[in-house]
């Protein structure tokens, strides 16, 4: 299966694991099978139109969706799919 | 520019190296940093830059020294406490190396002063702690022309980047816009690891000097993804942007804005604590009304780890983090007083509930620490 992997920030909405086996074909279908698997982590990525939020980037192992097919991008069964927000701790 | 004798002895490790040399070591005589923020990625920054002997620093910040810094923060040292950062940190860059030129900027980093603070140094190192002067930063650094070299850092986590919009992309490329107001905690209401800077403003350093030295292959275009519990360096590739709004074929932004507005949050990352003088209820306050014969339910925002600190008897526990999903344990009609550690998060909380149909709250301003100040001494401050 897949793999979603989170930043500690993110880790508290999902039962304190910073990786998850996630199923789906594209990144829309398994950031679905996320929220559903764990709802707290729905308002860090999405905002309240389901949008993916603007601070927050999504890569498929080292690549942004954006350059690829944004949330149609294809995931594989060995991809891990990173969520990214903007972190400003100094 | 010479070395000197001294200077030679003194950088006799730097002059070994091949890719350094006598004539790397004589740009970095010539060349210039500024480091925006003396805190917890300044410190290393700064002080492994003088030390590497690049001849001009500059420092800007506009904070004094508190003993809550120097958790992580090793340019500065107890006798600093009260000081003004700029000033700690230059006595003891100029005490690692009197050789250098330390220039200091005691003033927030502003639209009104960044572009003329910028503009005569090589690189620009981002080491602040807020939004705000991160996007200018960065567009200070597009504008001008200069490699801007990121880091950030979180708890555990780290990130660290090399921003250049002219041989690649720039912050505003990844992250757009900021996230809403309050939903990314900073690191005075989140924590860090007390070394997590020390990493990041290390690899910020290298980069710093790899710049200036012209060798080997930077961060331009790549993402470093620390994580010190794993004990893991990831790394995405980071492309540029061709929507960018500072830096794209089409940008529209050609001048610095107003960052606090666009970002929606004050360019420092201190806690006011309040939620506003309507919705604030003082700490003698408080304690006065749990005297009443009504005493109001207080909810505690706060990760229950932070609960084995400070603590008030009665207090519902329901972190920040959570309280949108479980509104539903909570009685609307029943007077509430929400608390955290300093009244930044309760006065989020605040928003969510008044959002939702609560009426009867109040915020308790300057959260737990301000009770334990004000009511009740034995309680510690944190």
């Amino acid at each position: 299966m897949p793999t979603i992997r989170v930043p500690a920030l993110l880790k508290y909405y999902l039962n304190g694991q910073t990786e998850v086996a996630v199923s789906g074909q594209t990144v829309a279908e398994v950031l679905a099978d996320l929220t559903r698997q764990y709802p707290a982590i729905q308002p860090h990525v999405f905002d309240s139109s389901g949008r993916v939020r603007r601070h927050v980037n999504l890569f498929v192992n080292t690549e942004n969706i954006r350059v690829l097919n944004g949330l149609e991008t294809d995931v594989k069964e060995e991809d891990v799919i990173k969520i990214l927000p903007s972190v400003t701790g100094g | 520019m010479e070395l000197t004798r001294e200077e030679i002895l003194r950088y006799s490790r730097h002059l070994l190296i091949p890719e350094v040399g006598l004539n790397g070591q004589r740009k970095l005589k010539e060349s210039s940093v500024l480091v925006i923020g003396t805190g917890g990625l300044g410190s290393p920054v700064s002080l492994y830059l003088a030390a590497a002997g690049v001849g001009r620093i500059g420092l800007v910040d506009y904070d004094v020294v508190d003993s809550t810094n120097l958790q992580r923060q090793v340019v500065h040292g107890t006798s600093t406490v009260g000081k003004l950062k700029v000033e700690s940190a230059r006595a003891r860059l100029l005490d690692l190396n009197p050789m250098i030129q330390v220039d200091v900027y005691n003033v927030p980093f502003t639209s009104a002063n960044a572009l003329e603070i910028a503009a005569p140094y090589d690189v620009i190192v981002d080491g602040t702690d807020n939004f705000p002067t991160r996007y200018l930063s960065n567009d200070v650094a597009v504008f001008l022309g200069k490699p801007n070299v990121y880091g950030s850092i979180f708890r555990f986590d780290g990130q660290a980047s090399v921003f250049y919009a002219q041989k690649g992309p720039c912050y505003r490329c990844l992250f757009p816009e900021p996230p809403p107001p309050g939903l990314v905690p900073t690191c005075a209401e989140g924590g860090v690891l007390g070394i997590l800077p020390g990493t990041i403003g290390t690899i910020q350093a290298t980069e710093a000097l790899k710049l200036l030295l012209g060798i080997g292959d930077t961060l331009i275009g790549r993402l470093l993804l620390y994580n010190a519990l794993d004990m893991s360096f990831d790394f995405v590739n980071l492309r540029k942007n061709p929507k960018c709004r500072v830096c794209g074929p089409e940008a529209d932004i050609k001048e610095l804005i107003d960052y606090e507005e666009f970002c929606g949050v004050p360019g420092h990352d201190h806690e006011s604590g309040s939620a506003g003088a309507d919705w604030d209820i003082s700490a003698p306050e408080l304690a006065a009304r749990l005297q009443s014969a009504n005493p109001p339910l207080l909810l505690d925002v706060r990760e229950p780890h932070e609960l084995q600190i400070s603590w008030l008897p009665g207090a519902l526990n329901i972190p920040l983090g959570m309280l949108a999903a479980r509104l539903s344990e909570l009685d609307s009609a029943r007077e509430m007083v929400v608390l955290c550690k300093a009244g930044t998060r309760s006065a989020r909380a605040l928003e969510l509930l008044v959002s939702a149909g609560f009426r009867r709250v109040k915020n308790l301003k300057g959260g737990i620490n301000a009770w334990a100040r004000e009511v009740d001494q034995n309680l510690p401050v944190y």
